[in-house]
């Protein structure tokens, strides 16, 4: 397991690694800021839905707009059990990721059919349905939202900490274990599987791939780890609302994460997670007073970086050496 | 002979148009069959037909014994019928190693079990040196070989070849035909479409002559070349029947 873990790595990639967590470790104790730890937190959780819609949009190829459902719902389903029967989010967690691959299973046989736009149109509209109805639902608490806050409850057992810092390095672990999966089965058969469909489902077939059930298989997983992304960021406001988290803003978002930092790599979402968090919320804190300049300078930068880095922000580094390279051999063929 | 595949009055039919209508031939277990006909004479339509792309409107298809008729095309994959396409569909933005390594983990999950296949397969269709090299980067013979290395990292019985000969320089088609024969010697039947004649001749033990979806004759090369109709449909008219 270690050696498909780090095996694709070189000392110099692994030791640039470590001094990276070392530095996400200590980032916390450097600052007594409750914006840091703010953006820390949602850093970590935005690389979570990052990478849960990275299983199926980036290496599947199914661009799905919906998965501010999933996000919900992983939120309901932290907050509805706390409200109703006092349940420890350990357990439901997990249930609510279980109950999203349930959800993906039965809605994405039908909706997986389609391709292309007609799919990513198709999920935008289901995740609107469904915030249209948690949102008059009573159950649900409607418009309203769901308050999760509960006064001297256990902080471990109810996960509500005062420290700030205790979500931050819960999550962080939590990240790193997501992160260590997707690696892990990107060197498997399952993902190998997943893109080839990605490049071309004739060619799947042809070689053996049921790719409708493929296709549902990342689709569940992709929610699943969506789900958890949403109730950990419940779990960290102690509320939250459709209005907040269904929204095909928060949709694209997730989208953007994945696709800025490197559609379809097991390292881009937790890149595009720090350049966008940290592009949204500075951007927000210095300019948010002057009526949406804030939203016009996020929206530019997100452009520019799209635009010039396609592949992603991963591809830097590449487009930096191919640049070297022209610029030195054009200065040598001019010598 | 044994038959590897038998096909029984094979229609197929979209909306108004008849692709293919009535066509019914066998493939011999290690042969090697060739498929000519005219642009529009349904030989992909078939093709799609025997690997499960298309349903037959009509008639049967029996591979190995196995009716195969309204299996979907990863089931029919499964049993042993590998395929290339006209258009080479590589996977782009995958190595080469990983294009043909999806094909070997259709038997197994065990990775290492795959990459021993993957490379003996590299080898075979010789591909090793440009393993790591993106497939999208390949040149048009070598997606076309690329294509047969993922069909056969699959270890199919059956190997559909859909104009692995379009677009190659005369070199490169040479050692495509010596890879065909290669492959047909380790026991693989070979269903090919063709255009080049001269490929057909060397390389079938029988032909399939398709025109307008219709079946015009199965033969020997030697017995195809011959017949009139033959050359007045496919080879742009002949004397006899010209005249």
């Amino acid at each position: 397991m270690l050696k498909t873990l780090f095996g694709d790595y070189s000392k110099k990639q692994l030791a640039i690694g470590a001094v990276l967590i070392v530095i996400a470790l200590i980032l916390p104790q450097l600052t007594k800021s409750l914006f840091m730890y703010n953006l820390l937190i949602l850093i970590v959780i935005w690389s979570i839905l990052g990478m849960g819609w990275n299983v199926m949009g980036g290496f599947c190829g199914q661009v799905s707009n919906g998965h501010s459902m999933f996000y919900g719902f992983g939120a309901y389903c932290v907050g509805l059990p706390l409200q109703y029967f006092g349940l420890s989010p350990w357990i439901a967690i997990p249930f609510g990721m279980c109950f999203c691959a349930c959800v993906a299973w039965v809605i994405g046989k039908p909706v997986l059919r389609l391709k292309g736009h007609a799919f990513a149109i198709c999920t935008m509209a289901l995740a609107e349905c469904m915030r249209y109805i948690c949102v008059n639902m009573e159950f649900t608490n409607g418009a309203k939202g769901v308050n999760m806050f509960k006064k001297g409850v256990n902080p471990i057992l109810f996960l509500q900490f005062k420290d700030p810092r205790v979500y931050y390095y819960l999550y962080f672990v939590i990240m790193l274990i997501v992160l260590a999966v997707t690696k892990i089965l990107s060197k498997k058969r399952f993902f190998y599987y997943l893109r080839t469909i990605k490049g071309n489902e004739d060619a799947a077939a042809s070689v053996g791939i049921d790719v409708s059930r493929y296709k549902v298989r990342a689709y569940m997983l992709s929610a699943a780890i969506v789900s958890l992304g949403g109730s950990l960021y419940a779990q960290y406001m102690l509320y939250f609302d459709p209005a907040s988290m269904m929204t095909l803003n928060v949709s694209m978002m997730i989208v953007l994460v994945a696709v800025m930092g490197g559609i379809g790599t097991v390292f881009g979402p937790i890149l595009g997670a720090i350049v966008i968090e940290c592009l949204s919320e500075f951007t927000r804190a210095s300019l948010g007073q002057y009526g949406g300049l804030d939203m016009v300078l996020y929206g530019c930068l997100v452009i520019i970086i799209v635009l010039f880095l396609p592949g992603g922000l991963l591809t830097l580094p590449a487009k930096i050496r191919e640049y070297m390279d022209r610029k030195a051999s054009k200065e040598g063929a001019a010598k | 002979m044994r038959n590897i595949l038998e096909i029984t009055d094979a229609t197929k039919q979209f909306g108004g148009l008849m692709a293919n209508e009535g066509i019914t031939f066998n493939v011999g277990e290690g042969e090697i069959v060739g498929v000519v006909g005219p642009n529009g004479a349904g030989k992909t339509t078939l093709f799609n037909s025997v690997s499960g792309a298309h349903t037959l409107t009509r008639g049967s298809i029996v591979f190995d014994g196995q009716d195969v008729t309204q299996k979907k095309a990863h089931e029919i994959a499964r049993l042993g019928v590998g395929r290339t396409f006209q258009i080479p569909q590589s996977l782009n933005e995958m190595t080469v190693t990983e294009n043909v390594l999806v094909g070997a983990l259709m038997h197994t999950a065990d990775m290492k079990k795959a990459a021993e296949k993957v490379q003996e397969t590299l080898e075979l269709c010789n591909l090793a040196h440009r393993k790591d090299m993106l497939a999208g980067k390949l040149n048009v013979a070598q997606k076309k070989r690329l294509e047969i290395a993922r069909a056969m990292a699959t270890d199919p019985k059956l190997l559909l070849l859909d104009e692995t000969m379009a677009g190659l320089t005369a070199t490169e088609r040479k050692d495509a035909v010596d890879l065909i024969l290669k492959i047909n010697r380790m026991g693989v039947s070979i269903l090919t479409i063709e255009h080049n004649m001269d490929v057909v001749m060397t390389v079938s033990n029988r032909v399939v002559v398709l025109v307008s979806g219709k079946l015009l004759m199965v033969g020997t090369p030697e017995e195809v070349t011959s017949n009139p109709e033959v050359i007045s449909a496919y080879l742009g008219g002949g004397s006899d029947t010209d005249e």
